[in-house]
């Protein structure tokens, strides 16, 4: 885990702040909240964004 | 972010050991070109980022950071070119150092080493584009729109929302792909399931109906609901008969559908979507090698993002940035249009793989029934044909090679012939058979049905989860485009706003209603600009190059804006404006101000007339700005510093050489007569050349600064400030007595024969020249604090002449009457 200081919102990257808002487009489905905040974890991170990481976050799955 | 407090540069690019304080204020650096100004900007980006943007990217050939980052005179000792940055986190006022060498430029040493120190020069090295110059901030106006969209992508790091947008479009199309096999084990199993209960709907009503049928020929209770559980053998074990081998109508059902199958597929090789597909895979031939490599994209694309602008991060070979990326993209690209003809001819495909995977599972039920009979049949004609379809479904399925899927598609399946033999003796077998009693065949419906039940229920499970995967994907994925699509439009219009009211800010005077239109769509960005109400039109369609670097300048601050927020405290803007009118450059210098204040910007500048319009209208102050005034090879910069020029003029002077000496004396009071001007207001004959010489500069100043005095003892007077008067006055005659020793006014009538005159002077006569000079300079600084005067103005009005610390404040406002 990062020590790092979490960022303001505001002053994310561009991109962060465009991946918030479909983050929160999702999490508008009641159906969806769950892969909204599991994405989020991924999307809005230092880490570089992988397909392994998008499915598991999408389908709730483990590295297992 | 951060604000600079001071830089210290050893041994990089051009300059030996350099030291500049910023005092996290705005700062200029002004000087000749090849003066080192450039090595400041680098020294900044490289400190902040461990990169340096003027070695790296395209156009750069044969350059490297870690090759020509150095000084040349430390040429293979990247240890030795260091960046040492004191900076100040501007949220909180910590104090913070970063120190980088270019051997390791990715391996700063901070201090202190606290969470935030760290975010904080995390989130500057992550934002190299704070270093613009203006080879980069015209190429923001004037590129292609495909080229622009990309530029300024970059610019506000969009890449990851690529990515993301890629990778679920890749998740979707996987999982929707995942989805056909397992429909069609389901719909096969869902066959089956039908011939073993003789029903032609998998409704529950009609399966229920056909069970309770048997079942009560059995003399079983209904079944009266189905659950994911039931079993509609329910009590057929505690009977004694078992079921028959081979349930003669079950076998009968199940020949027929093979038989069925087998027609499929003949009548397959004439259909017109066969003929189709093998002619979009003969034409994919050509391109075979290209379509191999299609999953190396992934791979190619990471090659790019781990490039260190050195050497291929897979096999270390040196490259030069840009050859590696043209030869990456180039591959990219093939490897894009290739995978889109694939997709094509796969798509023709999906039918014909259907027929040819059905068959070995209309095949698999009588290879059991051969072996069930009391005489068994050798079933090997039909395991042959079960295996040499699903070989060539298999090979269509993997698509590559192409000679397999062609010769899959083409090749007669020679096993048929033996399999449709075999089938005519197990039908002969099968007829032969007694026909079962009521109870029995009731007895194998059950069994059969229920095994097959089993099997659907399996198949239909696997089938309903990877459905609702596939559909969750494909929602998710189509929610993105939808959200980001948005996003990106309102971020383009958010920025076509702020660039209109940035632009209009300095371009009020005549472009007051000027507008803007940034136009997204697929890729590209259009960017089009009114011109004059006349039309929209390309930024350098009728827009002269002023204005475009006007432009340029409003359309990354109005990105950098976006990109940073409050963020945005430091920027470095390295010889951006050099078209721009003077005019114009007041306005460039308020906006700077006004609208970006708690923006740090080093700005570098080659004209001297630039640098005053920084400083007049306090962009900078007085204090924060650099004069490079040569550079040598082994030295480095050197700046303006009249101790320094003087010291060296005296060392020539005592040395006689005297003709070195007066060459140094003209040149250093050409660059101070202009600054007296500038600061004092002085009048000078404009030349279109804009080459002024000593003559022009110097009586220019002393003119103005006895005009200041002159003014100065008027007001004292009118305020009736007798001792403030005086005390200018014998300021005056000191002042008037230096600038007469140097006969300033001569230098007016004819310069030349005043340097001549020098040049051929003999030390004693020369030193009372350098001393005269020395002491007018001295005249027209505070002897407190060193500063040169000034005149504040307030409007058009000039108000007072002042120094840095305020020792010298001679008003110049008479009292009203």
């Amino acid at each position: 885990m990062s020590d790092l200081p979490e960022q303001d919102e505001n002053n994310l990257p561009v991109a962060d702040r465009v991946l918030l808002k479909f983050v929160d487009a999702l999490a508008l489905e009641e159906s969806l909240r769950d892969v909204s905040a599991r994405l989020k974890a991924v999307l809005i991170s230092d880490k570089p964004i992988t397909e392994l990481a998008l499915r598991q976050a999408l389908f709730n799955e483990s590295d297992t | 972010m951060i604000s600079v407090e001071s830089i210290r540069i050893q041994d990089f690019r051009g300059i030996r050991d350099l030291t500049v304080k910023l005092d996290g204020k705005n700062f200029a650096v002004c000087g000749p070109n090849g003066t080192g100004k450039s090595g400041i900007v680098d020294a900044l980006e490289f400190g902040l980022t461990g990169s340096i943007s003027r070695l790296t990217g395209k156009g750069r050939g044969l350059l490297s950071v870690k090759e020509h980052g150095p000084h040349v005179n430390s040429r293979g000792k990247p240890q030795q070119a260091i960046i040492t940055l004191d900076v100040v986190l501007c949220e909180t006022g910590k104090k913070a150092k970063i120190t980088r060498n270019v051997k390791s430029p990715k391996a700063p040493v901070i201090v202190p080493e606290d969470p935030d120190v760290r975010a904080a020069f995390a989130y500057a090295e992550k934002h190299p584009e704070i270093t613009l110059s203006r080879r980069e901030i015209i190429k923001y106006i004037l590129a292609e729109p495909g080229v622009r969209a990309s530029e300024i992508q970059a610019l506000l790091q969009l890449e990851k929302l690529e990515t993301t947008r890629s990778l679920l479009l890749k998740i979707a199309n996987a999982s929707a792909k995942e989805l056909r096999p397992l429909e069609l084990a389901r719909n096969n199993a869902a066959d089956q399931l039908m011939r073993a209960m003789q029903i032609s709907d998998l409704k529950v009503a009609v399966l229920l109906e056909a069970v309770n049928r048997q079942r009560t020929i059995l003399e079983l209770i209904p079944i009266e609901k189905t659950e994911a559980t039931t079993n509609i053998r329910d009590g057929l074990e505690s009977q004694s008969a078992s079921a028959a081998k081979v349930p003669k109508a079950q076998a009968k059902t199940d020949l027929s559908s093979a038989h069925a199958a087998i027609e499929a597929l003949r009548a397959l090789k004439t259909a017109e979507a066969w003929l189709e597909a093998l002619q979009k895979i003969r034409m994919l031939k050509a391109n075979e090698a290209r379509l191999a490599q299609i999953s190396r994209d992934a791979m190619l694309k990471a090659a790019l993002e781990h490039f260190d602008e050195q050497s291929c991060p897979v096999c270390e070979t040196p490259w030069q940035p840009e050859d590696f990326r043209a030869v990456v993209a180039a591959q990219r690209a093939a490897l894009s249009e290739a995978a889109q003809q694939r997709a094509e001819a796969e798509q023709s495909l999906a039918s014909l793989l259907t027929v040819l995977e059905a068959l070995p599972v209309h095949l698999a039920p009588l290879i059991e029934h051969c072996r069930n009979l009391t005489e068994p049949i050798d079933p090997q004609a039909l395991i042959g044909a079960v295996e040499a379809v699903n070989l060539r479904a298999q090979a269509v399925h993997s698509f590559l090679p192409l000679d397999a899927t062609m010769a899959a598609l083409e090749n007669e399946i020679t096993e048929l012939a033996p399999a449709n033999a075999l089938l005519e003796g197990l039908g002969a077998a099968v007829a032969l058979l007694p026909e079962p009693s009521a109870r029995d065949a009731a007895r194998d419906i059950l069994t059969r049905g229920q095994e097959r039940l089993e099997i659907w229920r399996g198949a239909a499970h696997d089938h309903s989860k990877a459905r609702i995967k596939s559909q969750l994907a494909a929602q998710v994925h189509s929610i993105y485009g939808a959200t980001c699509d948005a996003a990106l439009e309102t971020i383009y219009k958010d920025v076509e706003a702020e660039f209109r009211a940035l632009y209009r800010t300095i371009n009020g005077d005549d472009e007051s209603a000027f507008e803007a239109q940034l136009t997204p769509s697929l890729g590209k960005l259009g960017f089009e600009v009114d011109f004059y109400g006349k039309g929209f039109f390309p930024p350098g369609a009728y827009h002269s190059e002023g204005h475009q670097d006007g432009m340029g300048l409003c359309l990354y601050l109005a990105l950098m804006k976006h990109l940073l927020g409050d963020g945005f405290t430091l920027a470095v803007l390295d010889d951006v404006l050099m078209s721009v009118d003077a005019g114009h450059r007041r306005e460039v210098c308020t906006l700077l101000k006004t609208k970006f204040p708690k923006t740090q910007f080093v700005l570098t500048t080659h004209d001297h007339v630039w640098l005053n319009h920084m400083r007049h209208s306090k962009l900078v102050e007085a204090k924060s700005a650099l004069t490079f005034r040569k550079w040598h090879v082994d030295h480095g910069p050197s700046e303006w510093k009249d101790s320094d020029v003087w010291s060296e003029i005296d060392d020539l002077v005592g040395k006689n050489e005297i003709r070195a000496a007066a060459a140094q004396l003209r040149n250093y009071l050409e660059y101070v007569s202009a600054e007296w001007c500038a600061r004092l207001g002085g009048r000078v004959e404009f030349k279109s050349h804009g080459k002024y010489e000593l003559g022009d500069l110097l009586p220019a100043a002393v003119g103005a600064m006895n005009s200041l005095y002159k003014k100065a003892k008027a007001s004292a007077q009118s305020w009736s400030n007798q001792r403030m008067h005086d005390e200018i006055d014998a300021n005056h005659d000191v002042f008037s007595k230096a600038a007469s020793e140097t006969q300033a006014e001569q230098w007016q009538i004819n310069p030349a024969i005043h340097y001549n005159e020098w040049e051929n002077l003999q030390r004693q006569d020369f030193e009372p020249v350098v001393g005269a000079f020395k002491e007018l300079e001295r005249q027209l600084q505070c002897p407190a604090c060193g500063d040169g005067f000034y005149v504040v103005h307030s409007g058009n009005e000039k108000e007072s002449v002042r120094c840095a610390c305020s020792n010298v404040n001679l008003n110049l406002k008479m009292k009203p009457r």
